[in-house]
């Protein structure tokens, strides 16, 4: 590897270091939702979170957007949400006399869908297919995303009522699974220092974030972190873990193989995270909740127990055997 | 007894087609049967509120129990409503002492719980037997008769219900802003209120089900005293000879005679007053014998048939291993016929029930073992839900052999020995194993075999000094860029390595 090169590597991966920094200055005492995120970006996935409201999961893509230069728009989902409002639509110019394309918010850098379970099924299907496609079929034509596209889709643990939970099938396009929790009280009453400090109404600051990469840049560390070295026996170690949750007592079913090469992407970005230019069984244990625990299904008495995803992959992680070298 | 007055259809009936009757019964009757009920157990409550005092519960128990005293005079007034005889309800409670005093003890002790009580009853106060006379009509009377337990059992239960859904009811009923208390915490609720309303209900349930309840049991009892007494017989023979006697005079005495025949001859199954009145015109039985002879002599009666088949008669031969293959069906059908042999009324019951338990058992023991078959099998993680597995010292880690044994007496020297052989790999693979034997068996570091190299370094940092978790620090580096790099360290810091494992662990792993 020449000296250029790895200079330049270097330099990218100090501003992925910042990156988490910069984020860190508005989301307030939520380090590993903000690292977890920071992998989705990297590894080109979308994350689905997790959390009661009012835990900052707007100010999170919005400072998300803020530090890459890119565009942000928001989605509240409701009943009435219908795929069109998410994709665009042609629309009858009567100036042009002629029809136009009405982009909708789906086209940016940063998608928050705000309670996506609230939206019937097929508004989220529309969603969920420009995930996976990365583009968006209005009228017969098709319309490219600009890169980089990540949505971060919220769920709230709370009111089931009149929701439409995500199918399994639909969980799995989600790369990880991220649960946003409350902040710790120090952590909490710095955040209640520096935002109310000098601020009029609740809107949200993100003045205090710097533009750190721009999007070109999330694209050339996407690119780095797919061509990372993984061994063969971090594969085998990633298809163990996977594998050992179908086979466990008390899931009904498992991942499949989209599970396993999403705890390699996710171990990748991981790695360049951690800056490192190869992958350890270390970076795919760390990923191996937050990309697995929604494409487990607990069967009914497990669930009943009180057992939760997280219990039983970390029972897994615990019994299956790290890579042997 | 006059038959021709019955007011309902005798025809031969399964029991619960004779339950069903009971039922009509009590629906066509039902205001008078349920006040005479009430009649009979509100004077009841009343006494046993005056002598039980507040304890409500004890007077809901005492009118349950008591139920002998004021069903009689049901079965009383229904036994002769069926013959066009309505009796005033005054006569009737005129009666009642006649009709409750006989045999009450037992009434309200040990046939208080008997499963058939209400199919018993008629035996006792209709035909006034008892002791010795009463159970063998009983026993020729409920062979092979379970409807009247089925009938307890069902009554109970839906008395149950009703009294449940009477008590939820009422409370439902009670506006939202005005409720009190809890539904659960109603029975707790000052002023007993629940209690009281369990006493009200109960009450109001027993008067709702008593008449079916009695109506079905003599119905059950008519059935059977029919069937074995012929008395749609007797009943058909009546009108066939009503008919005759009206134009067809010359033929009358025949079937006059026929008539007494046939009472005759049913007569001998079991007395019967019906039957005996008929037996007045018979001047001789012999005569009615041959009498009948001649008449089923006549084609109408269709004709005999033999016919002839083989039978094996012999003694089945048996195979050694038969015997013991069945031997668990011999004893659960031995102690299922225990059972139904030891309470007559109970077998049908018990057999059910045992049926209903043996499927329950055999259902769970499938679920268990469908639920849990990760047991059963080998291979990762199966069945392991428990944590701590592998919190052993394992022999190997990473596919390095870990057991001292295995180390070279001096691993420092040599990891050196290799290092400068050129075989950088084998010299760090020989510290890192060395390094974590080390901590594993002499730093008492328990490492689970599921660790990883961070995670074995975030223990070691945990529980070791600030050398060694140093020394280890850069070690584990070295190796992770080494195995999962595969980048070679430089020559100078892999010696650097070998020299400062000594200092941090001596030289000695063993």
């Amino acid at each position: 590897m020449s000296e250029e090169r790895m200079q330049e590597e270097a330099a990218v991966l100090e501003r992925v270091g910042r990156l988490e920094r910069e984020i860190g200055q508005a989301v307030i005492g939520q380090r590993q939702v903000i690292h977890d995120i920071t992998i989705a970006l990297l590894a080109g996935g979308h994350a689905l979170v997790e959390g009661v409201p009012g835990l900052g999961k707007t100010l999170l893509v919005r400072s998300l957007a803020a530090a890459v230069g890119g565009s942000f728009n928001r989605v509240q989902f409701t009943p009435d949400l219908m795929p069109s409002d998410i994709s665009g639509h042609f629309m009858f110019d009567m100036k042009r006399d002629a029809f136009r394309v009405r982009k909708g918010p789906v086209f940016c850098n940063f998608l928050l869908a705000d309670e996506i379970n609230r939206a019937p099924a097929k508004t989220q299907s529309a969603l969920l297919e420009v995930m996976q496609e990365r583009q968006v079929t209005i009228e017969g034509r098709c319309f490219a995303l600009d890169p980089p596209f990540l949505v971060l889709a919220t769920q709230n643990p709370i009111e089931q009522e009149g929701t439409y939970p995500l199918p399994q099938a639909q969980l799995d396009r989600f790369l990880l699974k991220v649960f946003i929790d409350y902040p710790g009280e120090e952590e909490e009453r710095d955040m209640v220092r520096r935002v109310t400090a000098g601020v009029v109404g609740d809107g949200l600051d993100v003045s205090a974030v710097t533009e750190v990469l721009q999007p070109e840049q999330i694209m050339d560390l996407q690119r780095y972190a797919a061509s990372l070295e993984v061994d063969e026996q971090i594969i085998g170690y990633a298809v163990r873990i996977a594998r050992a949750t179908r086979e466990w007592s008390g899931v009904d079913t498992g991942c499949g193989p989209r599970g396993s090469l999403s705890l390699l992407r996710a171990a990748r970005a991981n790695a360049v995270l951690e800056g490192r230019r190869f992958v350890t069984p270390d970076d795919v244990k760390g990923v191996a909740r937050p990309v697995l625990r929604h494409r487990l299904k607990l069967s009914a008495d497990l669930e009943i127990e009180g057992y939760r995803a997280d219990d039983v992959l970390g029972d897994i992680l615990d019994s299956v055997e790290a890579p042997r070298v | 007894m006059e038959l021709d007055r019955l007011q309902i259809a005798l025809r031969r009936r399964t029991p619960w087609e004779a339950i069903d009757l009971g039922f009509v019964i009590a629906r066509r009757w039902f205001g008078p049967l349920w006040r005479l009920w009430f009649v009979g157990a509100l004077p009841v409550g009343l006494a046993l509120f005056l002598l039980g005092g507040p304890e409500s519960w004890w007077v809901g128990l005492g009118l349950w129990w008591c139920k002998p005293l004021y069903e009689p005079p049901l079965l009383f007034w229904m036994s002769r409503a069926v013959f066009a005889d309505q009796t005033p309800l005054r006569e009737v409670l005129r009666q009642w002492p006649r009709l409750v005093a006989p045999q009450l003890l037992a009434n309200l002790t040990w046939r208080r719980f008997s499963p058939v009580r209400s199919f018993s009853m008629p035996v006792a106060l209709l035909e006034g037997l008892s002791g010795r006379a009463r159970r063998e009509r009983l026993r020729l009377l409920g062979r092979n008769q379970h409807a009247a337990t089925w009938l307890t059992f069902v009554g109970m239960h839906l008395e149950t219900v009703l009294e449940l859904g009477f008590f939820v009811g009422v409370y439902a009923m009670i506006p939202e802003e005005l409720r009190w208390v809890d539904l659960d915490e109603l029975f707790s609720a000052p002023g007993r209120i629940g209690e009281w309303l369990q006493l009200i209900g109960g009450l109001l349930c027993m008067s709702v089900i008593a008449p079916f309840y009695v109506a079905a049991g003599f119905a059950l009892y008519l059935h059977r005293r029919g069937e074995l007494e012929g008395w749609d017989i007797e009943i058909r023979f009546r009108r066939t000879a009503r008919r005759l006697a009206g134009g067809e005079g010359r033929r009358a005495g025949a079937v006059l005679a026929l008539l007494a025949a046939a009472g005759l001859s049913l007569g001998t199954l079991a007395p019967s007053p019906a039957l005996a009145d008929t037996a007045d015109t018979v001047a001789d039985a012999g005569q009615a014998r041959l009498l009948i002879r001649e008449v089923l002599e006549d084609d109408a009666f269709g004709r005999r048939e033999e016919v002839g088949y083989w039978r094996y008669t012999g003694e089945r031969e048996r195979s050694d291993g038969e015997e013991d293959a069945h031997w668990l069906w011999r004893l659960i059908k031995g102690v299922l016929e225990y059972i139904g042999g030891f309470f007559k009324g109970y077998a049908a019951i018990g057999k059910l029930l045992m049926w209903a338990l043996a499927v329950l058992l055999i259902t769970y023991a499938a679920y268990r073992i469908l639920s849990n078959r990760g047991w059963f099998g080998q291979g990762p993680g199966r069945g392991q839900r428990g944590r701590g597995r592998g919190r052993g010292r394992p022999a190997q880690l990473f596919g390095l052999e870990l057991a001292p044994e295995s180390l070279p007496d001096d691993p420092a020297a040599e990891a050196r020995r290799l290092a400068q052989a050129g075989d950088a790999r084998g010299a760090l693979s020989l510290l890192y194993r060395a390094a974590l034997s080390q901590l594993m068996h002499h730093n008492r570091v328990e490492i689970p075999d599921s660790a990883t190299e961070g995670e074995c370094l975030r223990l070691v940092e945990g529980r070791r000094g600030g050398a060694e978790t140093a020394y280890f620090r850069e070690l584990t580096g070295q190796w992770l860029r080494l195995a999962y790099a595969h980048r070679l360290p430089e020559r100078e810091r892999l010696l650097g390595l070998c020299e400062r494992w000594r200092e941090v662990f001596g030289h000695v792993p063993g």
